[in-house]
């Protein structure tokens, strides 16, 4: 909300109310899958209440939808839906991860499991426990509110929404303040040393160890032809 | 109790053993009554037979088809290396049974039994998908759990619990490849 | 378009090209994220006009790998994968899962854990079928149901979260017992909340139960006769809709059920208005179940003190060497149950689910084993479905009470 000069004073007052009744006026598309579905039932009805902070009715198309909660475990086989309904969804929208699972693969590391959204699509809101007490998710749409408030595209973020940009940020500044470890610890699985899992002792996390298929048809034949091109070129 | 008690192997067979033992003499590997659950070992080739005696035959009576899964004895060492798992329950006896059966790896297959319950279609299936065993005469083996493009059988001992395969192009995401997790 | 009988190959031989050619049939996908809010399947319906003629289900869009996981932890570690296998009703899924392996050891659990499990098992089935009912009517049109039984919810929740500390996932059963006891004053508030819940019960079932939109919509839709369901390996609510009295806590009584005193409900007909009476009658039978268990409580330990099953007294563990490396060893270790298997079964929301457990001696298990009871039904959802027009898909789907994290593991 940065007013350059003077003559951009309306157009902000303007920003603020088109953010006022954005925030207030959500359309959510709840992508549910896992146990997190049920906090999100408990939160929607009647003792916790969502809709009294505007987000009434679930819109089950995504093309009517602002916000895409994802809320649960997304695996490989989901993966590719999930990425098609947030294309499906028109701008202005947001991401919530809602749950262990969706913001990084909760306690499931293994061959099925997609470990976190943010590798599919960009979040906005991580919304952590497993699964989330419904004051948690209300907290996580308040923060998300928030953010449509005071966020809008600016000049100083290049006009990208500077909630993206600093989505980036704000994960680099947390990981650099708790995660204060020597490097070397944190590749070393001390904790089974029979466990056949990947992150044993001098393991680097490289492409060899992840295999990309082909993809299952539910790109547009646009971004087909685009990746068809890429695969060819390389 | 940290010493490990084999399973007793001489016991008395029970009713249902017994009646197994007497129809089918030679296709009893052995039985066992470990914890009160009643389990016999029968060979491959008769796995059809014995089930469809024990769904038709009075005495035994099994209408539900309870379970149907594989076992991977890759970390002990054991040939054969698979074993199949029948759990059978009957509403009117009230009594259950378990079925097991040897699979060696390098003839991975079974007689489907898949016209004796319905329910046995899509179990099988999932067997397959996760271990890789071959049902014959199965109308429709393909993945169940797992999506088409799988490359494995993940339940498979020597299958590594991370090697993903994702079939989507996943994004970059700089800080996770710093700490060295995927 | 007349009902196909059960096991009739369908119209069309091979299916998708004939589909092609045959312009009256049309391929529908009912598809993976979907609204009715039970997880994530995918049907591919071919209709003729408003009919269906064959359908396809596809799963696996949960699976989370709960075996390998399990096989890659120790015995106690697989506890909280456990509650996310039928999350409705997770204290049913702990208790199975400490049951097998309670078998394993050999273990006997003490008079007040196995009563004060019969109480949270049977608060977690009322949670189970208030969810199923709850969604199934609003999928069908009654949204106050749903509002109403989600209310009904939130008072059992809160009392699963006094004793185990958290409202769903609960990671509270151990081998050889609980890991808490009952709070103090929590058997009063059991019995003003379950009075609630009836309430709310009868007041729900007035709405619906004689209600003629209701009923056009959910009668005889969705039958399945008596043997078709055995073929097709159905237990729990859907088999006694049947009409066949089938119920693990009666056939196979484990825990302390064999000393409670209930009925147990059974349909006629097997179409989606028995299920759903069958499923409001067991709660009430479950709330029975509650108040007399809740009388019966015994005084007693909550664990069992056989050594290497649990880990030893706090005093033992800070007080002597013995105590100290038993601890650690059961820690780093794991628990270790004796060589062998062993099958239990439970009687949980929606059937009969079982939990084969394979030990080599170490502390690695070396197979565990979900049998899920809703991977029948929607095996059956095909047999079902076929005859009936494209909107009784929902109240079917409703009504087999469908949980991804079982169905998929």
């Amino acid at each position: 909300m940065a007013a350059a000069n003077y003559g951009d004073f309306l157009t902000t007052t303007f920003d603020n109310v088109v953010n006022w009744s954005r925030k207030f006026s959500l359309f959510q598309y709840p992508f549910v899958t896992a146990c997190c579905g049920m906090e999100y039932m408990a939160a929607a009805c009647s003792h916790y209440d969502i809709a009294r902070f505007g987000a009434e009715i679930p819109r089950f198309s995504p093309r009517q939808s602002d916000v895409l909660w994802v809320v649960g475990t997304i695996t490989h086989k989901m993966a590719p839906v999930l990425k098609t309904i947030y294309d499906q969804m028109a701008e202005p929208k947001w991401v919530i991860a809602f749950g262990a699972c969706a913001a990084s693969g909760g306690f499931y590391q293994n061959y099925s499991v997609l470990q976190g959204i943010d590798r599919l699509i960009p979040v906005d809101v991580y919304i952590a426990g497993c699964p989330p007490r419904p004051e948690a998710v209300l907290d996580g749409l308040m923060e998300l509110q928030h953010r449509i408030q005071n966020d809008g595209p600016t000049v100083e973020s290049g006009m990208l929404n500077p909630s993206m940009a600093r989505h980036r940020e704000q994960k680099l500044d947390h990981l650099s303040r708790y995660f204060e470890i020597p490097d070397k610890q944190l590749l070393e699985n001390t904790q089974n040393p029979k466990s056949n899992r990947s992150t044993k002792p001098g393991y680097v996390y490289s492409d060899e160890n992840v295999v990309v298929r082909p993809h299952m048809g539910y790109d547009s034949p646009a971004d087909q032809r685009k990746k068809e091109a890429l695969r060819e070129e390389s | 109790m940290t010493e490990t008690t084999t399973v007793p192997e001489s016991e008395t067979p029970r009713a249902l053993t017994a009646l197994l033992q007497q129809q089918f003499p030679d296709t009893l590997i052995d039985f066992h009554n470990h914890r009160g659950d009643e389990t016999v070992r029968v060979k491959r080739e008769a796995i059809v037979s014995v089930c469809q005696f024990l769904r038709d035959d009075p005495r035994c009576k099994f209408e539900l088809m309870i379970d149907l899964t594989a076992v991977d004895y890759f970390e002990q060492h054991r040939e054969p290396r698979f074993e199949m798992v029948y759990h059978f329950k009957s509403l009117t006896h009230g009594h259950r049974l378990r079925v097991k059966t040897p699979v060696p790896e390098d003839d991975c297959r079974v007689d489907s039994i898949h016209e004796l319950w319905e329910a046995v279609n899509w179990y099988e299936r999932e067997c397959w998908d996760m271990f890789g065993i071959e049902f014959t005469g199965h109308p429709n083996l393909t993945r169940l759990l797992m999506y088409e493009q799988f490359e494995g059988h993940p339940l498979r001992k020597d299958y590594p619990m991370d090697r993903q395969q994702p079939i989507i192009e996943l994004r970059e995401i700089d800080e996770r490849n710093q700490y060295g997790r995927a | 378009m007349s009902m196909e009988s059960a096991l009739a190959e369908p119209q069309l031989s091979r299916l998708p090209l004939e589909a092609e050619e045959d312009t009256s049939i049309m391929a529908i996908e009912v598809g993976p994220a979907h609204p009715a809010m039970h997880g994530i399947v995918r049907f591919t319906t071919y209709v003729d006009g408003e009919t269906i003629v064959d359908m396809v289900p596809e799963i696996g869009y949960l699976h989370r790998g709960f075996e390998k996981e399990s096989e890659n932890s120790k015995w106690i570690q697989v506890i909280p994968y456990t509650d996310r296998l039928n999350y409705v009703s997770p204290l049913l899924n702990n208790i199975g899962y400490s049951m097998a392996v309670e078998k394993l050891f050999g273990a006997e659990v003490p008079r007040r854990a196995e009563y004060t499990r019969v109480i949270m098992g049977e608060i977690s089935r009322i949670t189970d079928h208030l969810t199923c009912v709850g969604a199934a009517a609003m999928e069908v049109g009654a949204f106050t149901f749903f509002l109403w039984f989600i209310k009904a919810r939130e008072y059992l929740w809160e009392l699963i979260e006094q004793v185990s500390g958290a409202r769903m996932t609960t990671n509270w059963t151990r081998f050889g017992g609980n890991a808490t006891d009952l709070p103090d004053g929590f058997l009063d508030d059991l019995q003003e909340r379950l009075d609630k819940v009836k309430d709310i019960l009868d007041e729900c079932d007035k709405l619906l139960s004689k209600n003629k939109i209701f009923i056009d919509r959910v009668k005889d839709v969705g039958t399945i006769s008596k043997e078709d369901a055995l073929s097709f390996g159905f237990s729990g609510p859907m088999l006694r809709a049947c009409g066949v009295p089938f119920d693990v806590r009666r056939s196979d009584p484990h825990s302390v059920y064999d000393e409670l005193d209930f009925e147990i409900p059974v349909g006629t007909v097997g179409d989606c208005f028995d299920r759903y009476l069958v499923r409001m009658e067991e709660m009430r039978q479950s709330i029975s179940i509650i108040e007399q268990a809740a009388d019966k409580m015994p005084y007693g330990p909550i664990m069992t003190d056989q050594r290497w099953v649990d880990y030893p007294d706090k005093k033992e563990v800070y007080g002597n060497i013995e105590g100290l490396i038993e601890h650690f060893k059961m820690v780093m270790e794991g628990h270790q149950p004796p060589k062998g298997e062993a099958y239990v079964a439970v009687e949980g929301g929606n059937g009969e689910v079982g939990f084969y457990v394979v030990s080599d001696g170490s502390g690695d298990p070396v197979r565990v084993r979900l049998r899920p009871p809703c991977f029948n039904y929607v095996q059956a959802m095909r047999h079902m479905t076929i005859g009936h027009y494209i909107a009784d898909i929902v109240p079917i789907f409703g009504s087999i009470n469908m949980i991804g994290g079982e169905l998929d593991r």
